[in-house]
C-alpha cells in the first residue's frame, strides 16, 4: 500500500484523475481539504476560495457548460446558500461534467445542523453518490463525473464527516489522461438563458436523464438471496454495518446503493419481492427508504426502528441489527461517563480580548449576536447570544434592536464571514437606520476551517472601505490587544449610533496567533497579589492559566502561554506581570 | 495482522498527526488500515479522539470493549475512553501523574521530550514507539528507517528516544 490518504484528499484525487481541471469552494468542516488537496496536485489545475457556496457554485457551472470538467466543494449548509443556482443548473445541465461534492455531518460535530445533502439532490432532480469510506469515495468520485459528462447534467457526491476525514490505505496515483475536453461556450439561448416556455422543456429533459440514469447504473445490480433477512443503505454507517456482519458472522445479506437517487423501481421491487424483511441504514434522513413504496417489510427511520437524529455509532448499529434480526442482544451495558473538555479560543486569541471588552461595555444591557466560526467560542466568554447561520449576525443585530430598544446590541463577524454574506446584511443596516454596533474581528485568515485565505489577504480589498462603501461613516480600527483602548472605542461607538440612528463598526485586527507564531520575549508571570479571584481563567478563561489548589492561586502553563501579556488588563488585583518587572521590584 | 487501536488527547496534542503517522507506517509496511479523526471545533482544545483498525475493514468503527489499544496524549481523555478498551487490552498513556494499572504504560512524555530535547513537541513519539513495540511483528529499525525518509526523526533523536525507553519497553 502506498498511500494513507483522507477521504477528502481521494475525492479530489479522483475528479483530477477523471479529467477536472478546475475547483471552486468555500472553506466548511468536514469539506475543506478537497480543494486544499486538489490546488496542489499538479500546476496545471485552477483552484479558487470564492467569497461563498453560491459564487463557487456559479462559477463551477459557467464552465461546465463552457465544456470543462469543474469539481465545486462545500459543506451540507453551504449548499444551503448554493441553493439557487443549484436548482437551476440542474435543468440547464453542462456541457463538460459538474461533481458536486457536498460533506454532511451527523452528530453534529462542527455544524449547525445534521440535514442530508442527499435531500437537496432529490429535490433539484439530481443524481447523487454516497460512499461508504474514502476508498469508496475515489471509485464513485470518477463515476460521478463520467456519469456527469455523458448524461449532461451535474451530479453530487455526498460523503459524510467520516469519510471525509477518515484515512485509508489505498494504491492510488496521479494519472495523466489524454482526454480532449472541448473549452468554449456555444450559445443556446432555449437552453442557457431558459425562458419558462423552455424551462419546461428543460425540466421534462431532465426527468428522462434521471430514467436513463437509474435504469442504467443499476442495470447489473445482481440479487443473490442467502437469507431471509436484507440490509440496503450507503454511506459511512452502511460501511460500518459490513463491518459489524462480517466480524459478527450475522445471517443477513447486504446491499450497497452507491447511488441513493435514483434508484432503480425494478431494483426495489425485486428487493421486496425477496425479502422478508429489509433494513435501511444511511445518515441521516430516509432517501434511500422513502423510494421503497411498500412499508410492512422495511424497517428504518420511517418506522422509529432508527433514530431520527444523531450518528449512527458502530455500538448503535450493533445493537439495531442484533435487534433486527430477533436476536437476544448479547452486548454488554456499559456505564459510560465521559467528561469532554470544550473547545476554547487558543491562548494568546485577538478574539479573546475583543470579546471581553465587549462584554464590559455592554454591562448588563447587552445582546450579542454572534456568528461562524473560532469565534462562536465567545459563548464561553459569555458575549456571543446567538448563532445562526454564515452572516446572520448582522441581520439578527439589526432585528434584535429593533425588539429591544432600550437594550446594547453588539454584534461579532469575523472577517471571511463578512465577506461571505456580512456585507449585504450591513447595507440593509444601513438603508434601514439600525443602532448597532458591528465588531469585525479581522484575524486575517479562516482559521477554524484550516487557514484558508480571505479576500483582502493581498490588499486589493480593504475591509475599511468595503464597510464605508456600505453607506457606514463610523468605521475604526484597533488591535484587541489593547484593552482599554477597545473599552474607549466601542464606547465611542455606541455613543454614535444611538446619536445618529445608523451602525458603527469597529475592527478588530490582530492576526491569528497560530498563523504569526507569535511569542513574546518577556516571560508573564502570576505574583504574590493573585487572590485568585478565578477572573482570568473562568471569565477571561485563557487556557494557559489555571488554578493551583494548593497555593489557592492563578497559575501560567508556561507550554501553553505565548507571553502576550492581554491578561494583565483584566486582572483586578495587578497581579500578573512581565517576569523582569516582578524582578524589578524584588 | 488485525487490530483495533484508539488514539485520544485534547485539541493541539498532536492527537490527529499520531493517528496519522501510525497509519502511514502501516500503510507503508504493507498492511491495510482504516483510520477516522475528527476536526474542526475540536482542534480549539476540546476531546479528540480518533479510531483506527488495521485488517481487511470497511470502516473504522468499533464498539465499546473492542480496542486493543489505546493511545492518549492526556490522562483526562484515558479515562473519558477506556471503556473501548478490551479486558486484556493495552493503553498508553502520557501523563504527569503517578497513575498505574496492570494493562498499561503511564509516562510522562512531555516531560521526557522536555529533558532530552528541550521542547515537549517529540512526546508523541515516545507513544509511538511504545505503540510498536508492544504491537511486535513490526521492526522498530523499519519504523525509524520511514520516519527518517518523511524528515520526521533523525538517527541520533531516535537512539535517544529508544534509550529513555529502555526501562519502559
Ligand atoms: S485558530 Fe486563530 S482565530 Fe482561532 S482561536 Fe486560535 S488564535 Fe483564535
Ligand atoms: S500572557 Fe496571559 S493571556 Fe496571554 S497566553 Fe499567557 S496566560 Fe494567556
Amino acid at each position: 500500500m502506498k498511500n494513507f490518504l483522507m477521504g477528502n484528499e481521494l475525492i479530489a484525487l479522483a475528479a483530477y484523475n477523471a479529467g477536472v481541471r478546475s475547483a471552486y469552494a468555500y472553506p466548511g468542516t468536514p469539506s475543506s481539504e478537497i480543494l486544499e488537496y486538489f490546488s496542489k496536485i499538479s500546476d496545471e489545475v485552477y483552484a479558487q476560495w470564492s467569497i461563498n457556496e453560491k459564487i463557487a457554485l456559479e462559477l463551477a457551472g459557467a464552465e461546465a457548460i463552457s465544456g470543462k470538467y469543474v469539481l465545486c466543494s462545500m459543506k451540507q449548509v453551504g449548499l444551503n446558500v448554493a441553493a439557487d443556482p443549484f436548482f437551476s443548473i440542474a435543468y440547464t445541465g453542462v456541457k463538460g461534467a459538474l461533481v458536486i461534492a457536498s460533506a454532511d455531518d451527523p452528530g453534529p460535530y462542527s455544524s449547525q445542523t445534521e440535514q442530508d445533502s442527499r435531500m437537496y439532490a432529490m429535490s433539484a432532480k439530481l443524481p447523487v453518490f454516497d460512499p461508504i469510506n474514502p476508498e469508496d469515495a475515489y471509485f464513485l468520485t470518477k463515476k460521478a463525473v463520467d456519469l456527469s459528462h455523458k448524461y449532461e447534467i451535474p451530479v453530487m457526491i455526498r460523503p459524510v464527516m467520516r469519510v471525509c476525514h477518515s484515512r485509508q490505505s489505498i494504491d492510488v496515483d496521479i494519472e495523466k489522461n489524454n482526454l480532449i475536453i472541448s473549452n468554449s461556450f456555444e450559445k443556446d439561448t432555449a437552453r442557457w438563458a431558459a425562458t419558462p416556455k423552455f424551462r419546461k422543456q428543460l425540466h421534462s429533459i431532465l426527468n428522462q436523464k434521471l430514467k436513463d440514469i437509474s435504469n442504467k447504473y443499476y442495470k447489473e445490480f445482481k440479487i443473490n438471496k442467502k437469507s431471509d433477512f436484507a440490509v440496503v443503505g450507503s454511506g459511512y454507517s452502511f460501511a460500518m454495518a459490513m463491518d459489524i456482519v462480517a466480524e459478527d458472522g450475522l445471517n443477513i445479506d447486504l446491499y450497497k446503493l452507491d447511488l441513493p437517487f435514483p434508484l432503480s423501481d425494478e431494483l426495489i421491487k425485486s428487493l421486496l419481492e425477496e425479502y422478508e424483511k429489509i433494513l435501511v441504514i444511511e445518515e441521516t434522513q430516509p432517501v434511500i427508504e422513502m423510494q421503497f413504496a411498500r412499508r410492512d417489510k422495511v424497517f428504518g427511520r420511517l418506522n422509529d426502528f432508527i433514530t431520527n437524529m444523531g450518528e449512527l455509532t458502530y455500538q448503535y448499529l450493533q445493537s439495531k441489527l442484533y435487534q433486527f434480526l430477533g436476536k437476544q442482544n448479547e452486548i454488554e451495558e456499559f456505564d459510560v461517563n465521559v467528561k469532554s473538555a470544550k473547545p476554547r479560543l487558543c491562548p494568546g486569541c485577538g478574539h479573546r480580548p475583543a470579546f471581553y471588552a465587549i462584554k464590559k461595555v455592554a454591562k448588563n444591557r447587552g445582546i450579542f449576536p454572534g456568528d461562524i466560526g473560532c469565534y462562536t467560542l465567545g459563548v464561553n466568554l459569555e458575549a456571543v447570544d446567538t448563532c445562526i447561520c454564515m452572516g446572520a449576525s448582522v441581520t439578527f443585530a439589526e432585528g434584535l434592536k429593533r425588539a429591544n430598544n432600550d437594550k446594547v446590541v453588539i454584534a461579532t463577524i469575523g472577517d471571511s464571514t463578512f465577506f461571505h454574506t456580512g456585507v449585504p446584511a450591513l447595507i440593509n443596516a444601513v438603508a434601514n437606520d439600525s443602532k448597532i454596533v458591528l465588531a469585525i474581528l479581522d484575524n486575517e485568515t479562516t482559521a477554524m476551517t484550516g487557514f484558508q485565505p480571505v479576500p483582502h489577504k493581498h490588499k486589493k480589498i480593504s475591509i475599511e472601505r468595503v464597510v464605508k462603501g456600505c453607506g457606514v461613516d463610523f468605521c475604526k480600527t484597533i488591535d484587541p490587544y489593547d484593552f482599554d483602548g477597545s473599552i474607549r472605542l466601542l464606547n465611542e461607538a455606541i455613543e454614535y449610533s444611538e446619536k445618529n440612528s445608523t451602525p458603527a463598526v469597529v475592527i478588530f485586527k490582530h492576526p491569528c496567533i497560530t498563523k504569526i507564531k507569535y511569542k513574546g520575549k518577556k516571560k508573564v508571570v502570576i505574583t504574590d497579589k493573585c487572590k485568585n479571584c478565578k477572573i482570568c481563567y473562568e471569565k477571561f478563561e485563557c487556557p494557559a492559566i489555571f488554578e493551583d489548589k494548593l497555593a489557592n492561586a492563578a497559575k501560567i502553563d508556561e507550554l501553553l502561554c505565548v507571553n502576550c501579556g492581554v491578561c494583565m488588563s483584566v486582572c483586578p488585583f495587578d497581579a500578573i506581570a512581565y517576569v523582569d518587572e516582578v524582578d524589578d521590584e524584588v | 495482522m488485525r487490530f483495533n487501536c484508539l488514539i485520544c488527547g485534547k485539541g493541539g496534542q498532536g492527537v490527529i498527526t499520531l493517528n496519522r503517522t501510525i497509519g502511514n507506517i502501516l500503510s507503508l509496511l504493507g498492511y491495510k488500515v482504516i483510520s477516522a479523526e475528527t476536526h474542526g471545533m475540536a482542534m480549539r482544545g476540546g476531546s479528540v479522539s480518533t479510531f483506527l483498525k488495521c485488517g481487511e475493514f470497511k470502516s473504522a468503527g468499533f464498539g465499546y470493549n473492542q480496542a486493543d489499544y489505546i493511545i492518549s496524549t492526556d490522562y483526562e481523555e484515558y479515562l473519558n475512553n477506556k471503556h473501548y478498551l478490551k479486558n486484556d487490552g493495552y493503553n498508553i498513556v502520557n501523563t504527569d501523574k503517578n497513575n498505574k494499572n496492570n494493562n498499561g504504560v503511564f509516562f510522562d512524555a512531555t516531560k521526557l521530550s522536555l529533558k532530552i530535547f528541550k521542547s515537549p513537541k517529540y512526546a508523541n513519539y515516545f507513544l509511538l514507539f511504545i505503540f510498536f513495540s508492544l504491537l511486535g511483528k513490526i521492526d522498530l529499525i523499519d519504523v525509524k528507517n520511514i520516519l527518517i525518509n518523511q524528515k520526521l526523526l533523525d538517527e541520533n533523536k531516535y537512539t535517544l528516544i529508544l534509550k529513555e525507553l529502555k526501562d519502559v519497553i
